[in-house]
């Protein structure tokens, strides 16, 4: 079903803010077009370790990494622009953010950003990523509204659209429905599904249930430790190989 | 700890109201009213004595002439139009060097040994008096550079001591603008410098805005720096480039207040008069553009 | 898809960036420059023949005796020490009141209309406090104390007062703004009345940032020119009375400097003193500088 390609390759990965230690000695792979979800309580480490892979880390200064982290066999840590590796993987944030601008220039800033300035593929694009992100049909007529001024779900939406603009090769979604009504979950969720095709995709969720409905694989987190990562079926039944995987599942704790 | 203790100590104290109590706190609140109304009055006084006695002598005329006779008559044009040069050019060169300051303090400085220099640095540039920045004028412009007493020395001198008035009030500005916005644009491969130009800085514009009005009204308002350093006391011409001398307002009435005998009593009111309200109409536009902006925000 | 960045757009960036950088160290530069230059101007005369014990410690100020120069500063440091403290004994007790008053009392429209007034007070230029000083508050000195002149300490001490008072009541409100509300509520709730509130918890809690705001009004008081110059006659001399005239260091440079021959001790020495005024008000800012920075730690 999945590609057996890894798109990204996690090595001994710790993570240390100060004195606080966030990950430690994480190996993870992430296969190439497939859903990876990432499940565990608060303060797992699940969103430090997103900011790891696309180097957003760099901006909290009392981080310090070790370990190794490939993406496309390149060592992220040693990349001269982490800019360009950013364009190449789309993070969606829990709480929605559009930008102070309209509609159109919030999906449009990132490819100008990047140089495009004809004004005929700026148009394709936030055409096209409106529409992945299933937010079109309701805004296409107001494109030059504040994407500030949608509501919370549209603006989650917009969001996506936004992330998807620079065709990244890999989506990351951290916990993307917990300022979001169930519908609007439900239409994100069925455009996860659609993107798979084109992409590899990361979702980081708290929602037990969501990771078993989305994903191939789903990787549980307690405590800064990677616990488990495996096939759905094995996680979702009884032949977990650690028991506080089964007893997560479970909602025994947590 | 202790100032929890301490707390709960004064609270337990407080727990047995008495009337002596309750009658102590209306005293307490009367003569803090008392207080901020003794600050009111002067405003009210000084505003109202200054019209009441410089109105008779305000006119088109007082605006528009020059001081004639041993400025003992005529008007105060050549003053006006020195203070406009000289709040220009210390605008020009002050609001690009603070706004870029505060865009370092705020966009990239790091919270290290080195911010809190520069800091301090500010805090101090603030703090020197005005008449050691005419002192530091006098020696860097005036003679070292060789610009002679000049608008340029004077608008330079000008500058660097209202610095601060820019670069705090463009900080602030920038801390408005929420990091989530900031985070968003990052994580889309936009660099540091792309977000602030794109996102950063056309959402806390106006709020720079208002800090370069209080620069201006700063400026006008001046006299230590400028005295040593480009304004003259009587300039019978008009300054034609940044090179020559000017008369200024803040000056102007200085002069007439003290070193020129024999002056009718409204010259020296409608002087200040002026002064005055240029400087609070500049302030009100800053409060009002202030107030108007939390009203209309885009998030 | 991937468009590349120009790399002229790239190099833009790096100097729009080096740009922003200098800007940011720019005002450390100007404090040395400041600080350098002044020194340098009267560097020959600080060096080799300032006797800083005439300096600091004679109140004899003759600079232009033929036979006799002396350079005594004391009665200058006097001069601005009584007005400073005069303008203290108004500015603080109205200060931390209106602070208080603001900060504790007041809310939605009245609080910022009284930012307001603050403002505005704050933004009268200090050369109309010093026409005030001579047109209004002299008479009115002259009349009520029976004085021969009203130029005086007492003149320059309510001017300077009022004129310090804006910076004490921000500074001061941004100190009581910094106490959490919990402290407030704890204390409201277990019946102490407001007053009690505020000088039980609030000035116990806020002490630090308090003080600096005084400091700074300190330091705003030594420094102030031109109103001084108008405002306080022009009488070096250790005052003994608050209706003697007196002179300050900072009206000393102001009035003297443009009778000087450049270059000559007198001009210099002019310059010294600005060298003693920025330690001094460097060492006050600093002080006030670190008791906010202890504030805001808590």
């Amino acid at each position: 079903m999945s590609g057996q390609r890894n798109k990204i390759e996690i090595r001994d990965l710790s993570l240390r803010y100060g004195n606080d230690q966030a990950l430690y000695n994480i190996n993870l792979d992430v296969r190439e077009h497939e859903i990876l979800a990432i499940i565990g309580p608060a303060n797992a480490g699940k969103t430090s370790l997103l900011n790891c892979i696309n180097r957003m880390i760099d901006f909290v200064p009392s981080a310090r990494v070790s370990g190794s982290i490939r993406f496309d066999g390149l060592e992220v840590s040693k990349l001269r622009d982490p800019a360009q590796l950013r364009r190449r993987i789309g993070m969606v944030f829990p709480l929605p953010v559009g930008l102070p601008m309209s509609i159109y220039d919030n999906v449009a800033f990132a490819p100008r950003m990047s140089g495009i300035r004809s004004g005929s593929a700026l148009d394709e694009i936030v055409e096209t990523c409106l529409q992945q992100a299933a937010l079109f049909d309701e805004v296409k007529d107001r494109l030059g509204d504040l994407g500030t001024k949608l509501s919370g779900g549209q603006q989650q939406r917009l969001t996506i659209a936004r992330a998807l603009s620079l065709r990244p090769e890999v989506l990351c979604l951290d916990e993307f429905s917990i300022a979001v009504d169930p519908v609007t979950t439900m239409k994100i969720e069925a455009v996860i599904k659609t993107l798979r095709e084109q992409m590899t995709v990361i979702v980081v969720t708290n929602l037990v249930l969501q990771a078993k409905r989305l994903a191939d694989r789903t990787a549980l987190f307690l405590g800064g430790k990677l616990i488990e990562v495996d096939d759905n079926e094995i996680i979702f039944s009884r032949r977990t190989a650690d028991m506080r995987t089964f007893q997560y599942v479970q909602g025994l704790f947590g | 700890m202790s100032a929890v203790r301490e707390q709960s100590h004064a609270v337990f104290q407080a727990t047995a109201v008495t009337l002596a109590n309750r009658s102590r706190e209306r005293f307490a609140v009367r003569v803090l009213t008392l207080i901020t109304t003794l600050l009111i009055l002067p405003l009210i006084a000084i505003i109202s004595l200054l019209v009441a006695k410089g109105a008779p002598a305000m006119s088109l005329e007082f605006l528009l002439a020059a001081p004639v006779a041993g400025m003992t008559a005529g008007g105060i044009f050549p003053a006006i139009v020195g203070t406009l040069w000289l709040v220009g050019v210390s605008l020009a060169v002050a609001a690009p060097i603070g706004i870029l300051a505060a865009v370092y303090l705020n966009e990239y400085a790091g919270d290290n040994w080195v911010t809190r220099i520069i800091n301090l640095a500010i805090v101090n540039l603030a703090g020197v008096p005005s008449i050691v920045h005419a002192l530091f004028g006098v020696g860097a412009f005036v003679l070292f550079l060789g610009m002679g007493t000049s608008i340029l020395s004077a608008s330079l001198t000008l500058a660097i001591m209202t610095l601060p008035v820019i670069i705090a009030s463009t900080k602030e500005a920038l801390a408005s603008v929420p990091l989530a916005f900031r985070e968003a644009c990052w994580v889309l491969g936009a660099s540091r410098w792309q977000t602030i130009r794109h996102v950063v800085l056309p959402n806390s514009i106006s709020g720079i805005l208002t800090g370069v009005i209080l620069q201006v009204s700063r400026a006008a308002g001046e006299t230590a720096p400028i005295m040593f350093t480009g304004a003259a006391f009587y300039l019978p011409f008009l300054p034609q480039s940044v090179y020559d001398q000017c008369m200024a307002l803040s000056m102007h009435l200085f002069t007439v207040s003290t070193q020129v005998p024999n002056v009718p009593e409204a010259i020296p009111y409608a002087t200040a008069l002026v002064l005055l309200g240029l400087v609070m109409s500049v302030n009100l536009t800053s409060i009002l553009f202030r107030s108007y902006l939390r009203s209309r925000r885009k998030w | 898809m991937q468009a590349q960045r120009s790399s002229s757009a790239a190099y833009a960036e790096i100097a729009i960036e080096a740009l922003i950088r200098l800007c940011g160290f720019s005002a450390i530069l100007f404090v040395f420059a400041i600080f350098f230059f002044v020194f340098w101007s009267g560097a020959d005369f600080i060096i080799h023949r300032l006797d800083l014990v005439q300096f600091l410690g004679s109140e004899q100020w003759y600079p232009t005796s033929i036979s006799n120069k002396r350079y005594g500063t004391l009665a200058l440091l006097a001069g601005t020490a009584s007005v400073t403290t005069l303008a203290m004994l108004i500015a603080v007790p109205l200060g931390l009141g209106a602070a208080v008053f603001i900060s504790e009392f007041t809310s939605g429209w009245v609080k910022e209309s009284l930012k307001v007034v603050i403002e505005l007070l704050a933004a009268i230029p200090s050369v109309v406090w010093g026409f005030i000083g001579i047109a209004i508050m002299n008479p009115v000195i002259i009349k009520l104390f029976d004085a021969p002149i009203g130029l005086n300490v007492l003149n320059g001490g309510i001017i300077l007062g009022l004129m310090s008072v804006p910076i004490i009541v921000s500074i001061g409100e941004d100190a009581l703004k910094a106490v959490p509300d919990s402290y407030r509520e704890a204390s409201i709730a277990m019946g102490a009345t407001r007053w009690q509130t505020v000088y039980k918890v609030l000035f116990p809690a806020a002490r630090s940032g308090l003080l600096a705001a005084v400091l700074l009004g300190v330091a705003r008081a030594i420094g102030e020119t031109i109103a001084v110059l108008m405002a306080t006659g022009h009488a070096v001399q250790i005052p003994h009375s608050p209706l003697d005239s007196v002179r300050t260091l900072t009206a000393t440079i102001a009035a003297e400097l443009g009778e000087t021959a450049r270059g000559s001790d007198h001009y210099q020495a002019l310059f010294a003193i600005g060298v003693l005024l920025f330690f001094l008000t460097f060492c006050v800012n600093l002080i006030a500088d670190l008791l906010v920075r202890e504030s805001k730690r808590k």
